[in-house]
């Protein structure tokens, strides 16, 4: 039985093992959990992932969660470059660093930004508030701000001189809000150049085929499917964003 | 000059890197800045880290942030046994992934519940809606429940018979609340059960050191707050209203 990747490419964790596994020629086979459908919520996915997230591994009889384990596990397993783990000391220690930090400085208000510009609208048919959108920028705005003036000052890379798990993660997470109009990097000039390098380095075909799903508008047929989940869902991201 | 370790045993975070530095003797200098003074946005301590968060580790020239990566760059440094981190593939894995989950699921409504539960209302005078409190600790229990069936199961410790990294991390987290007295050991006797045998594993001495100035919260003089930190508390209530 092949290396089984659970995944939603609207996630942007999904996205950085997606990319991962493919630029590293790791056989897998997509297994797709739509989200948009509650499918991480039923007890076929968490029977994969009890926590009821993606992304999720399955290896044989390994189940694995956390985007993060996984890349660091897929690394290993499979003796990619070192380059995106460093074996150095101090420059895996960077690595840990934006790794640790980014779950809530970066992943938890990019994604709100994503929710409050896309998701909500989408399920709720309103148009978006921009007194929330406005909100959300300026909880993102320290991070990039760190990113761009203190992270990115001294290296072309997050984490070293090269790419790395750091530059993956942190490239597929802040092109969550830019893909759905927010583009959070016309203030940072470090940062915009910095993404161009990942870019190049990841693949722009990769990176393309990876966003695809992200970059589309979405359906608003899609929205009226299952209109009490789409109220319950609604509830919820409010309940989050307020 | 040797390591030195920016800390405030107030934080959970904190506790971890201190009670591994100490109980594999690992020699450093604690560098001790005041959260309840304010000390985290002085000048000195922003050239450290100028996201003004604990714990640093600043080693010669080099500095790091972040207790997981901390944790991570001492086992490496100073070849702790390798319990706390197991080579093998997918136990290390297993210690990756709750060190990853932890952020969002266990730390941040542990600390949550301590702020609701007394630092708001003994900074501000006012208590946070019952509401809100009740939603948080949902939140808190039905994670612990989690982390009950996926990561301890039937073991003695997470990744088995040995304590790793990721029970330390566990524990230190789940013990935020007990500042304000609030105790979530009494929900689950595996969790309690566990608890101990992680206090044992470490050494109760050391433990119960580690955790003396949380224990002591409620007794602490808030009137001597820095006012900075006293306007931040104002703002997270506003948040909770």
């Amino acid at each position: 039985m092949p290396l089984e990747l659970f995944l939603d490419l609207y996630s942007p964790p999904c996205r950085a093992v997606y990319i991962f596994a493919r630029k590293n020629g790791i056989p897998f086979e997509l297994r797709p959990v739509e989200l948009g459908r509650g499918e991480h919520l039923k007890p076929e996915f968490l029977k994969v992932n009890p926590l009821g997230k993606v992304p999720a591994l399955k290896d044989g009889n390994f189940l694995l969660a956390e985007s993060v384990a996984i890349l660091l596990y897929l690394s290993r397993k499979y003796r990619a470059a070192t380059h995106w783990y460093p074996t150095e000391l101090q420059a895996r220690a960077r690595v840990d660093e934006y790794l640790a930090w980014q779950h809530t400085a970066v992943q938890l208000p990019a994604c709100n930004v994503y929710l409050c510009k896309s998701l909500l609208p989408h399920f709720s048919g309103q148009p978006v508030d921009p007194v929330r959108l406005d909100r959300l920028l300026g909880k993102l705005k320290p991070a990039l701000q760190h990113l761009d003036g203190q992270v990115l000052a001294t290296k072309p890379f997050l984490a070293t001189e090269q790419l790395s798990l750091a530059d993956l993660m942190a490239f597929t997470e802040l092109m969550q809000p830019t893909a759905v109009g927010c583009d959070i990097f016309q203030d940072w000039p470090q940062l915009a150049a910095w993404r161009a390098r990942v870019e190049a380095a990841l693949g722009p075909e990769l990176v393309q085929d990876a966003h695809r799903l992200v970059l589309q508008p979405r359906d608003p047929r899609d929205a009226q499917r299952d209109p009490k989940l789409a109220q319950e869902l609604v509830q919820r991201l409010l309940e989050r964003l307020s | 000059m040797g390591l030195e370790l920016y800390l405030d045993l107030l934080s959970a975070s904190c506790r971890a890197v201190y009670i591994f530095a100490r109980k594999n003797s690992i020699p450093f200098d604690f560098q001790f800045v005041d959260l309840l003074k304010g000390h985290h946005h002085s000048k000195e301590y922003r050239e450290i880290n100028p996201l003004k968060k604990l714990p640093s580790l600043k080693d010669g020239k080099f500095i790091l942030s972040e207790s997981v990566a901390i944790l991570f760059y001492m086992c490496r440094k100073y070849s702790t046994p390798s319990h706390w981190y197991p080579p093998d593939l997918h136990t290390r894995a297993r210690v990756d992934e709750f060190m990853a989950w932890q952020h969002t699921a266990i730390q941040l409504p542990m600390s949550k519940i301590l702020w609701i539960k007394m630092l708001i209302p003994m900074i501000t005078g006012e208590e946070v809606p019952a509401e809100k409190t009740e939603q948080m600790l949902v939140e808190a229990k039905n994670n612990m429940q989690l982390f009950e069936e996926k990561f301890l199961q039937d073991k003695m410790f997470i990744t088995g018979d040995h304590i790793s990294l990721a029970d330390l991390v566990a524990l230190v987290e789940m013990m935020q609340p007990m500042g304000s007295k609030y105790n979530v050991f009494l929900n689950s006797s595996k969790i309690a059960e566990w608890r101990m045998r992680v206090e044992l594993a470490i050494g109760s001495g050391l433990f119960w050191e580690a955790h003396d100035r949380l224990m002591k919260l409620a007794e602490w003089d808030c009137s001597t707050l820095d006012p900075m930190v006293k306007e931040k508390i104002c703002e997270l209530l506003q948040k909770f209203k």
